[in-house]
């Protein structure tokens, strides 16, 4: 016999969206208004026992560092929990722990970003300690001489895929602030004051850059209490003005950025520059992607590791940020194969070029792109990542449906235009770290 | 072990029925804990061909998790065929009688959904997350894997090349992995959990098409499995669909796990160093400890409590005295899973603030812990460490992907569904007295085994 229970937990809201046919695609977001002219995003969800928070400060990441103190944003999110209270930092770790308050800093190229969970029961004391993290800076220059040549000196020791990564972003972007290194230079490190971290959350944590979003089992009125309390003490505007840093294609790069590391399998990195977000352009080349590089069914995924067995994995991915949009992608192997990955990579490119794509894949791609939406929604902190990262980049609520629409409407001439007129494997860059000997930049 | 993480979609592609749809079973039932104490709504229930069927809704949004788990694992490979479970679990995504090598892929792919397997030392779980519709096509193509597979010929060497990238990319390249892999091989004498899940290189290499076609007829058979469907799906629907796709499939001869077991141990500490740049700064301690299937239940519970007090985060007692107090380590915890088939371990992990606090930190490790389980273990520590051990299982079943996880988990290693599920009242019953009983009969002797990660970027960056 078969028992029943009746649900009496979980039966919460549902998120109204239907994904094999694209009809309706809604997130049940609430838009709370809160201090000044800021507006807070909000998910009600009563299964789960937590509040969860994003923060994020645009325009504070480090290629927003004034000149000669890069690397500032990443040692100030390195310290962000440390040296508080009058330098210890383990009693104030001690009294978030007993709170049972996760926090996360996240700094970017253009952003700084802050997340924060917590059990309900705890927002009493839980907001105004958040609070407190914005307006308390105290940190010790013994502090900070211990903590800025952290990420600067261990980066030749670094994962070989990072080091690849990390190599060949410098090279595309040199000259612009999207080439420096996130944790600064060796000049600008040795500049890094105590005062400079002091000083840092009144010249650049603001309200008035400011994107903040919940998610969790709270109301709206719960919702701009918070958030009235943590930005009480944020300055309306940030001391520091920042213009936009200037949109940039990253450049190609003609010779093979080559580094070594004593490791059996070499990380192989590439970079080609793609069209602007948000242009008509942008969703040609999304939709291209998904057939050269994004999934398991992809022409790169098919041709080295499927065919050949060369690979674990190799993928293509879009990074959109917002001065610059472009192709990475990224794939390891054993030193002595590295130059057939390379040579599948410039074929692939090249065979897009000559033959575009297909009815087929443009379906493919479409249900891929709108499918796999579903995915992101399977816990609650995917959810908030999910609607914050859309307030970040200024989108309507109605975000998914747009995005939906405009991947459905995507016709095959048009992308098969863009990319007779956009692709050209002369401008592929390419890194190698590991043991690579001999390898060369294909041609055709 | 993780093998893919496909992106992906299709809903253009019509395949014939792959599995003819029969007459319904007769479903039996497995006790379930009273609703009271099961606020997570899980009912189960077996088919008559052994496959046990778990179903866990969550409405939270239009997505649904499938996973299935067979109660088989790495530590079960024959001598000399290291790797042959992970083997497989790869070969599982190259084919069928029915399903052409690609289609499973391509599927996934074009559906948008999320596809995954990995290979454990007591479990093999394969697993998708995909929009709601799209579940009955997901479980046609699981179901036809457990009875129809047969990959395409040209599959056995290339997804052992990738195996070998795989162990290049996990092993080779990554210090900490290596002396991971040191560790298990010296702390365990006899036992398989000694070998790498991934298997040894040299025994790879040497698996043949007729290992990985023999494992998958012995044990991927539903008698030996448990599937779990989670999220916005009623429990009718759940039994339906499972009954439709996985009742035809028939029952294998029941296999019993032959393990080697650990002899009694010798009381002195064995060490293991790995010297490196890029090795991660640690010291381990390492003892043995019981586990949920093969030892006391309340001793496991108070083991649990024991952990949290020593090391749940900055509050634990480890962390006060040897982060805080003496400033000689950078960060300390500690880590149980009593959730293994067969007895693991109990481990201390702390990170030397300075190269030179190797030697002090072991010795400071080792008389902290001694006053820990002499002095201090009381009525407040133990209750807050309950607190924290609820607490942080209720925010881990948020996911969908956890919960599963958790429960296919301990049912595949012998724990029953009320156990699993009443863990408030379980660990309620535990008095600081039993927590204190365990702390002296695990850790009175030193550790079975000193593990040690000794960085020489530390050492450049303390120069």
């Amino acid at each position: 016999m078969i028992k029943f229970v009746t649900y009496f937990l979980f039966v919460f809201f549902n998120i109204n969206a239907v994904f094999s046919n694209s009809a309706e695609m809604k997130l049940p977001i609430k838009v709370v208004p809160i201090l000044t002219k800021n507006q807070a995003w909000l998910i009600e969800d009563p299964s789960t026992p937590l509040v969860l928070i994003e923060m994020t400060f645009t325009k504070t990441g480090s290629s927003y560092m004034p000149i000669g103190k890069e690397g500032l944003s990443t040692l100030f999110s390195n310290l962000f929990l440390k040296a508080r209270n009058g330098g210890n930092h383990h009693e104030f770790i001690a009294i978030m722990d007993g709170l049972k308050l996760k926090v996360n800093t996240n700094v970017s190229h253009d952003n700084l970003g802050f997340s924060f969970s917590f059990p309900k029961e705890n927002a009493d004391k839980v907001i105004p300690l958040i609070k407190t993290l914005f307006n308390n800076a105290v940190f010790s220059e013994e502090d900070v001489n211990k903590n800025k040549y952290g990420g600067y000196t261990n980066f030749a020791h670094s994962n070989p895929s990072y080091v690849a990564q990390r190599a060949l972003h410098m090279k595309v972007f040199q000259g612009h602030p999207y080439g420096q290194n996130p944790d600064g230079d060796s000049q600008s490190i040795q500049m890094l004051r105590a005062d400079d971290i002091k000083i840092f959350p009144q010249a650049f944590l603001a309200k008035e850059n400011l994107k903040i979003s919940f998610l969790g089992s709270l109301n709206e009125k719960e919702t701009q209490n918070y958030a009235n309390q943590i930005l009480q003490t944020l300055p309306d505007e940030k001391l520091i003005k920042t213009d936009d840093i200037p949109y940039i294609e990253p450049k190609p790069v003609k010779d093979l950025t080559q580094i070594y590391q004593d490791v059996p399998q070499s990380s192989i990195a590439f970079i080609y520059p793609m069209p602007k977000y948000n242009t008509l352009d942008y969703y040609y080349a999304t939709i291209a992607n998904v057939s050269l590089g994004l999934t398991q069914e992809s022409k790169l995924w098919r041709a080295a590791r499927v065919k050949k067995g060369l690979v674990y994995g190799i993928s293509t991915d879009i990074e959109q940020w917002p001065a610059s949009t472009y192709l990475y992608g990224s794939a390891s192997t054993q030193g002595a194969q590295t130059q057939q990955i390379l040579d599948i990579v410039r074929q692939k490119f090249t065979n897009l070029k000559t033959k575009g794509i297909s009815e087929k894949d443009l379906s493919f791609a479409q249900n891929h792109l709108t499918g796999k939406i579903a995915t992101a929604l399977i816990e609650p902190r995917q959810i908030i990542n999910l609607i914050h990262y859309a307030q970040t980049w200024n989108k309507d609520i109605d975000f998914l449906q747009k995005y939906v629409d405009a991947i459905r409407s995507v016709k095959l001439e048009d992308v098969n235009k863009f990319i007779q007129n956009w692709i050209d494997p002369q401008k592929l860059s390419f890194s190698i770290v590991g043991k690579n000997a001999g390898c060369e930049i294909p041609q055709e | 072990m993780r093998i893919f993480i496909i992106s992906l979609f299709l809903s253009t592609i019509v395949l014939t029925p792959i599995i003819a749809e029969q007459n319904q079973p007769n479903i039996a039932t497995i006790p379930l804990p009273p609703a009271q104490e099961n606020k997570y709504n899980i009912q189960s229930f077996k088919l008559p061909n052994g496959l046990e069927v778990l179903h866990i809704p969550n409405f939270r949004a239009p997505v649904i998790m499938q996973a299935v788990c067979y109660k088989i694992g790495s530590a079960d490979d024959a001598q000399g065929k290291s790797g042959v479970a992970h083997y497989l679990e790869h070969l599982m995504f190259r084919g069928t009688k029915n399903t052409p090598d690609g289609v499973f892929n391509k599927t996934i792919s074009e559906i948008g959904a999320e596809s995954n397997a990995y290979t454990q030392y007591d479990t093999t779980v394969y697993y998708q997350i995909f929009a709601k519709n799209h579940l009955e096509r997901m479980m046609e193509l699981e179901a036809d894997r457990m009875q129809y597979f047969e990959p395409n010929p040209q599959a056995f060497d290339s997804e052992k090349r990738i195996i070998i990238e795989e162990y290049q990319m996990r092993v080779g390249n990554d210090k900490n992995e290596q002396l991971y892999t040191m560790t298990n091989a010296a702390f365990f004498a006899n036992h398989p959990y000694r070998i790498p899940i991934i298997g040894w290189w040299e025994e790879l290499e040497k698996i043949s098409r007729d290992d990985a076609l023999d494992y998958h007829k012995k044990y991927y058979g539903p008698n030996n499995a448990i599937l779990v469907i989670s999220g916005d799906i009623d429990f009718e629907s759940t039994k339906k669909l499972a009954e439709k796709y996985y009742g035809p499939i028939p029952a294998r001869p029941t296999i019993e796990r032959n393990r080697t077991q650990e002899p009694k141990h010798f009381q002195e500490t064995i060490r293991v160093e790995l010297r490196h740049q890029t090795v991660s700064a640690q010291v381990q301690a390492i003892y043995d400890a019981p586990n949920y299937r093969t030892g006391d239940q309340k001793e496991v519970l108070a083991l649990s409590i024991f952990e949290k007090i020593l090391g749940h985060d900055s509050t634990g007692k480890l962390y006060q005295n040897l982060v805080m107090q003496q400033k000689i380590a950078g960060n300390v915890y500690a880590s149980f899973n009593p959730n293994y088939h067969d007895p693991y371990s109990f481990v201390l992990v702390a990170s030397p603030k300075t190269f030179y606090d190797y030697k002090e930190l072991e010795y400071a490790m080792h008389v902290t812990l001694k006053k820990i389980i002499n002095d201090e273990i009381n009525d407040a520590l133990v209750e807050d460490a309950k607190k924290n051990i609820v607490y942080e299982m209720d925010e881990h079943f948020s996911s969908l992907s956890n919960i599963s996880d958790f429960i296919i988990k301990g049912l595949a290693n012998g724990r029953n569904l009320k156990d699993m599920l009443n863990f408030h009242q379980n660990f309620a019953q535990i008095k600081t007295k039993d927590v204190q009983d365990v702390a002296q009969k695990y850790f009175k002797n030193p550790p079975r085994m000193i593990a040690a990660g000794v960085s020489l970027s530390q050492l450049e960056s303390d120069q």
